[in-house]
């Protein structure tokens, strides 16, 4: 980082900060995550029927856990 | 598994300064503390466990002689619907939430959890959510006697009773939500440099797997009920067939949340276990990328046999093909667990301390109950066992050995840690010993009585199965009094003892065990260095 030319050397604040917004955000996107399925499950079976609507939301949450899990095996 | 470890600063440092609270009640409503909430989060699951298990004894006392003694029809039903209701939402999952606070942040190296405020907030839905749930006893009508599966048309029909038990899942489901986003998070962003996700010790894998699944079947639970909700008060008809609703379709979804459930009870037990084995055995766990991926696989498996549950709705023989031999194969992954666990003890210098007893326990009778798990998977079986106390057997030995077994190793284990004492061993031993014994002598006869027709749900029965009941409830007091010898070594471990050094355990390898006894108000507020 540099600041008025000068070289900074990254602070500890920083590196809590960085932390703390990716903190932020994966605690957003799972959050977003839950509320799809709640009002997504409700609304599919409002305007879809039974068997449609178990398989939307049946394959949305499959999916999810498995990208969710699956991508951290790489790691 | 990490295993060296280098603390910045040293773990003195690790307490110095940061042990400021408040003190007395504020100190437990106010706290953000991972420790403290962790410590709230286990009182109040084993408080929960007494009122269910008080619950479980008033039945299988009623069921001690064929015809009615204490109580009414309606009200074993209700007592039938509370104490699952309170053991699965109440008892277990917000143990295993307690064990997931207290550790997780310990053994990976973070300060706290990720979101400290949103984990007190967590905790205290949980106990108004269950006095919603036990009012429901005091209300009109009283609790709702659908069990704790709510099946429609009875769930539409019930009184006030149902409306409580509703809206405490929801508060019981927000607070799970808010716990796993809290978990994952931690868990990916404040991990101690150098530690790897392969290198993270089992539980918290374990706890990670089992907070996507919540997160995943949490708000499809949330929204059956409230569609249940809807048609029992705003005219709606989702699952009312009075209304062209479809009440089957509410099996499917409550099973789509229910059976992954099951594995979110049991998952932190396998990790829970996969500490506990490797640290008494002296030796790494066996497989651990295997174990990862055995976990990963009964996590996705766990969404496709939904209606294994539901062989008797009238399934076309194709869906009855396939959720047979889906639930057949879930055994592949979990026979992998069972293997890696006894390939851990194999050649290893293992000593027999109350948490390895409570493991050794877990890994027989977890496995008794996974056998007559995939008996019922067979469809012509389950048809015939449907509804019948082998079902209640088969739950209780994955549920009660299987879970509860796992807790009381991971509590023994970790007492001292939380503690800073060691707890009396041999009144450990004798509550292994307790709950080991009549365990069986409780659940083994319902095996035989499942197989002879009684069916579950009833408060009186033929009395061709008076024997087999009596036996079956000696076994649940001896049970339940068993747990009070629990319930007296923690609180004399948390009153003194002999002081417990920081690895009491020769074998135990993960971070936590690299802090004094008992850990510091706040650990790690420098990250440690996982080499």
């Amino acid at each position: 980082m540099t600041t008025a030319g000068a070289v900074r050397v990254p602070q500890e604040d920083d590196f809590e900060a960085r932390r703390r917004a990716a903190a932020r955000r994966t605690g957003f996107g799972l959050l977003l995550v839950a509320l799809i399925f709640f009002f997504g499950f409700i609304a599919s079976r409002v305007w879809l029927s039974s068997d449609v609507s178990m398989g939307v939301v049946g394959a949305a949450v499959v999916v999810f856990v498995i990208v969710a899990v699956g991508r951290h095996l790489r790691k | 598994m990490s295993s060296i470890t280098q603390p910045i600063g040293g773990h003195g440092d690790a307490a110095g300064g940061h042990e400021h609270h408040p003190s007395g009640i504020m100190r437990w409503i106010t706290t953000t503390n991972h420790k403290d909430i962790g410590t709230m989060y286990l009182w109040f699951s084993f408080t929960m466990f007494l009122v269910g298990g008080v619950f479980a004894l008033t039945i299988r006392s009623e069921l001690f002689e064929p015809g009615m003694q204490i109580l009414r029809p309606e009200r074993f039903n209700q007592l039938i619907t509370l104490h699952g209701l309170i053991m699965i939402f109440g008892a277990l999952m917000p143990g295993a939430v307690g064990f997931a606070n207290w550790m997780i942040p310990m053994q990976i190296g973070a300060p706290d959890m990720a979101f400290a405020r949103m984990n007190n907030l967590s905790f205290w839905l949980l106990p108004p959510a269950a006095i919603m749930l036990l009012l429901g006893l005091f209300v009109p009508g009283g609790a709702p006697e659908t069990g704790w599966t709510l099946y429609p048309p009875l769930s539409i029909q019930q009184g006030m009773g149902m409306d409580l038990t509703i809206f405490a899942i929801h508060i019981m489901g927000a607070s799970s939500i808010m716990g796993s986003i809290n978990i994952i998070t931690t868990i990916l962003n404040l991990r101690a440099p150098g530690m790897t996700m392969m290198k993270m010790p089992l539980f918290c894998w374990s706890w990670l797997i089992t907070a996507y699944l919540l997160i995943a079947v949490m708000p499809v639970l949330a929204g059956a009920v409230t569609m249940l909700l809807t048609d029992r008060h705003f005219g709606t008809s989702f699952f009312d067939a009075a209304g062209g609703g479809d009440p089957v379709l509410f099996q499917h979804v409550f099973w789509f949340f229910g059976h992954p459930e099951v594995y979110i009870i049991i998952l932190p037990a396998f990790g829970l276990i996969s500490e506990v084995i490797p640290t008494f055995s002296r030796k790494p766990l066996f497989g651990y990328a295997s174990m990862v991926y055995a976990l990963c696989a009964i996590a996705i498996l766990s969404f496709l046999v939904w209606a294994h549950h539901m062989f008797t709705v009238g399934l076309p023989a194709a869906g009855i093909l396939f959720y047979m031999y889906a639930t057949m194969l879930i055994a592949v992954p979990t026979g992998v667990k069972v293997f890696n666990w006894l390939a851990t003890m194999w050649k290893g210098s293992i000593t027999l301390e109350a948490p390895m007893l409570f493991a050794l326990g877990f890994l027989f009778l977890f496995t008794t109950g996974g056998f007559t798990g995939l008996i019922l998977a067979i469809q012509p079986v389950d048809v015939q066992f449907q509804d019948t106390y082998y079902v209640v057997a088969h739950f209780h030995y994955v549920m009660v050995a299987g879970t509860l077994f796992a807790f009381f190793a991971a509590t023994y284990y970790w007492l001292p840690k939380w503690t800073g004492h060691m707890y009396n061993e041999t009144l450990a031993k004798w509550h292994f010993w307790g709950s080991f014994i009549f365990f069986n002598v409780a659940f083994f006869p319902m095996h035989f009585l499942g197989l002879a027709g009684m069916p579950r749900r009833i408060p009186d029965y033929a009395q061709q199965f008076t024997n087999w009941n009596q036996v079956s409830t000696v076994g649940a007091f001896g049970f339940g009094l068993s747990q009070l010898i629990l319930l007296y070594v923690v609180v004399m471990c948390i009153r003194g003892g002999k002081p417990a050094p920081a690895k009491p355990w020769e074998g135990a390898t993960s971070l936590e065990w690299t802090l004094p006894s008992p850990a510091p108000y706040h650990s790690f507020p420098t990250p440690p260095v996982v080499q």
